[in-house]
């Protein structure tokens, strides 16, 4: 079975690749939006990047430090086509977003219920994820 | 000295179905009455960015109301509608913009609504073109596929308006003002809980016009159809479709816009509509008997 982690992984520099889920963690930690979205919510979630996967948990709504598949981890696969244009500056239509982007592959797993409770979180996470991924010029 | 904004609002009363609701209304301008039909789960705020161009007001009464159940129009005191789930369909939404005309002795006013509203401009030129010199669809479509089972987590006691309203986010193109988006999804997030999923049984489930598009006569009712590029649910290629089924309908395709245009992205939402109100200005209450062919822009 291939790793989703690595599918797709020559598209995305090294540099990129390099400390992104670290930098994520500490935007996610500082980050306003997030922090409130994210209130109350102990679990996690997993963005299967080709090649830079990233990964937050959380215990009470505070990020803590990336671990190993946290209990009620939310995880999210994709093809590196579809990840590349999610995470593209600008992206195209039906790539701007976590929802639209489920038509190009995008999946969940996880339980739903979550899943639609943290949606603004995981939204404004992808939000960050973007903008650290293109300010190392990943694209 | 107060600095006030245009519009100015308040309540009318009329009958829908058997009881009498108390519908709640802005109004600014003054010329062609136009009414304005916010979109699923939202109110007419919306449409406040109209209210406020010299362009616009000098030549239309711009009319903006919320449907029962939403924004200020509070459901019926006559009508124990707490004891069954909400579900709009097409025949009572068809009759709030046709009762509100008549209340307000509108004379063929023009109608222009936004996705569930877009959908109805398509409903109302079809069944009451009569009543109406012209209809502006924004998001329009023939048929919305979709499945509302899936859709759970719209109205779920463990999930909050928070939910839709996110949502709502990825429906705007990202080059939207940030302001704008922020109020589009800010809006949603007032709805009664209900509100919104049960408007999407006449978006989903209710309106279908496939088999009766082509009955539309525009030379009584004109229609005008817009779509926005980033709209990934009422999609360009579904508006160009109604259109396609429309003779004598226009179309365009509105770049670097999604599903909100009058409130994600004003600027380039009135750009696009202007055009439209010029033609429908120079036309009269009763539609040209010779459309113009079809616009767009890509």
């Amino acid at each position: 079975m291939t790793n989703p982690d690595h599918a797709g992984a020559a598209a995305i520099s090294a540099g990129a690749r390099a400390g992104l889920a670290a930098r994520v963690f500490r935007r996610c930690r500082d980050d306003g939006e997030f922090r409130l979205a994210a209130r109350y919510w102990t679990g996690g979630v997993r963005l299967h990047l080709p090649g830079a996967p990233v990964e937050v948990a959380l215990a009470d709504g505070v990020p803590t430090a990336a671990s190993d598949g946290p209990a009620g981890l939310l995880a999210f696969t994709a093809p590196a086509e579809t990840w590349e244009k999610l995470l593209a500056p600008i992206p195209p239509p039906a790539f701007n977003d976590i929802a639209p982007a489920a038509a190009a592959g995008l999946a969940v797993s996880g339980d739903m219920e979550t899943y639609w409770q943290y949606y603004p979180a995981i939204r404004r996470l992808v939000d960050l994820v973007r903008e650290e991924w293109n300010s190392h010029g990943a694209l | 000295m107060a600095r006030f904004d245009s519009p100015v609002g308040r309540y009318v009363h009329f009958d829908l179905a058997g009881h009498d609701h108390r519908v709640y209304f802005e109004e600014a301008g003054a010329g062609i009455p136009i009414l304005l039909q916010h979109t699923a789960g939202a109110h007419g705020s919306q449409w406040r960015h109209l209210f406020e161009d010299e362009r616009i007001t000098s030549r239309f009464r711009l009319i903006a109301y919320d449907l029962p159940f939403h924004g200020k129009s509070l459901p019926p005191a006559t009508d124990a509608w707490w004891t069954r789930e909400y579900l709009l369909t097409t025949e009572f939404l068809m009759s709030v913009p046709v009762a509100l005309a008549a209340a307000l002795e509108l004379d063929r006013p023009v109608y222009m609504g936004c996705s569930i509203g877009g959908l109805l401009a398509l409903d109302l030129a079809r069944y009451h073109g009569d009543r109406f010199r012209a209809v502006i669809g924004l998001e329009p479509a023939l048929k919305v596929e979709g499945n509302l089972d899936a859709l759970r987590g719209f109205w779920h006691p463990r999930v909050s308006n928070e939910y839709k309203a996110a949502l709502m986010y990825g429906l705007m193109a990202p080059t939207s003002p940030e302001p704008f988006r922020r109020e589009t999804v800010f809006v949603y997030s007032q709805g009664w809980p209900p509100a919104f999923l049960g408007d999407l049984y006449f978006y989903i489930t209710d309106h279908d016009l496939r088999g009766e598009a082509a009955k539309v006569d525009t030379t009584q009712c004109a229609v005008h159809l817009l779509s926005g590029e980033y709209d990934y649910s009422a999609t360009p290629a579904l508006g160009r479709a109604a259109h396609d089924a429309i003779p004598g309908s226009t179309w365009a395709l509105m770049e670097g816009i999604g599903h909100f245009p009058m409130s994600e992205n004003p600027e380039r939402f009135i750009a696009a509509l202007l055009p439209v109100l010029d033609r429908i200005a120079a036309t009269g209450p009763a539609a040209s008997a010779t459309p113009a062919p079809a616009t767009r822009q890509e």
